[in-house]
């Protein structure tokens, strides 16, 4: 594979494509060890009202070495993503915003007429959006359009694990897309990983697969290995479904029938 | 006199009287954080760390201080 295949957001390259929550590990030195061994780059953090007794931040225990890509998680509206996003460059100094906005509570779907009107007024004030959304190809397309950063669609709710749950969409919206597309929620194994970077997808962002498994480090060395895999199997040009079988051995010089 | 906030979400007594600048109140209940990394809303609205000192409390007022926690 070329070695020179970065990821570049924001004038920034990264050598990795793993984007890695910091969210439900079982303890933080299992975190830092997750992170450390998927090689990520970037990690999302959300911000949150400080606790006034113990007045810790989960910043103290990472290392500096991370780009922080803060989110809107838990919001239900546009007013209270934008405060959110706000908060977030106040707090953490930085225009990138991971835009979440939900729909209910049970099913954390993406609210899209709310997520798009939010976008546009963000990309306005001059964050860098990065939208988590449907697995809708025309509302990718939207959010793309009105400057998005990357757009994000889920594959299947977030923390389901249920992984791919419609491949077509996803190649459309790889189609419809000419910017960066980021998988955000749904991951639940690493070949869910691997299936999103062979259609050409740019990124992976997951959370809940690593750090709910049995073995989060060993978890996140898979992913990290996943992402690797299909993105080189995109790069290298992978070879035309047939409906029938090509041998791979010549028939020249076989042995006659017997 | 003391006067009623809701801080975080939890109502408050401090005397305004005594000092109403939003940053005497950041600074009290957040005086433990060694770091940078707070952000304050009063009303639903942003404060910048400029502003602090010279944001002035009211009575009822609804301020938020957040920081960076876990997410995904």
């Amino acid at each position: 594979m070329n070695k020179k295949d970065y990821f570049e957001i924001d004038g920034k390259k990264f050598n990795s494509r793993l984007i890695m929550g910091t969210s439900l590990y079982p303890n933080q030195s299992v975190l830092i060890e997750s992170l450390e061994k998927s090689e990520t780059e970037i990690i999302t953090v959300s911000v949150r009202r400080i606790d006034l007794k113990s007045q810790t931040n989960i910043l103290q225990v990472l290392d500096k070495k991370y780009t922080i890509l803060p989110n809107t998680a838990g919001c239900f509206s546009s007013k209270e993503a934008i405060l959110t996003a706000e908060l977030c460059r106040e707090s953490l100094n930085t225009n990138w915003i991971k835009l979440e906005i939900i729909a209910d509570y049970e099913t954390l779907l993406p609210d899209s007429s709310e997520t798009i009107k939010t976008s546009e007024y963000l990309v306005k004030k001059g964050f860098l959006v990065f939208a988590y959304c449907s697995d809708d190809p025309v509302t990718c397309k939207r959010l793309e359009d009105l400057g998005c950063e990357a757009v994000m669609p889920m594959i299947s709710p977030i923390g389901s694990g249920l992984g791919v749950r419609n491949e077509h969409n996803l190649e459309l919206i790889r189609e419809f897309c000419n910017g960066k597309i980021i998988v955000d929620a749904g991951v639940g194994k690493p070949s869910d990983a691997t299936k999103v970077m062979e259609l050409g997808y740019d990124a992976v962002l997951l959370n809940s697969s690593v750090a709910r498994s049995i073995d989060p480090i060993n978890m996140a060395i898979s992913m990290k290995h996943a992402v690797l895999a299909g993105r080189g199997g995109y790069l290298s040009g992978m070879i035309e479904k047939n409906k029938y079988a090509q041998h791979s051995s010549s028939m020249k010089g076989k042995i006659s029938n017997f | 006199m003391i006067n009623t906030i809701y801080l975080n979400g939890k109502k408050t007594q401090v005397d305004l009287e005594k000092s109403n600048l939003l940053i005497d109140i950041v600074e009290k209940y957040s005086r433990k954080i060694k770091n940078q990394n707070i952000a304050v809303a009063v009303n639903m609205k942003i404060v910048t760390k400029s502003e602090w000192k010279t944001f002035k409390i009211e009575k009822n007022d609804k301020i938020e201080i957040v920081s960076p926690f876990p997410g995904g």
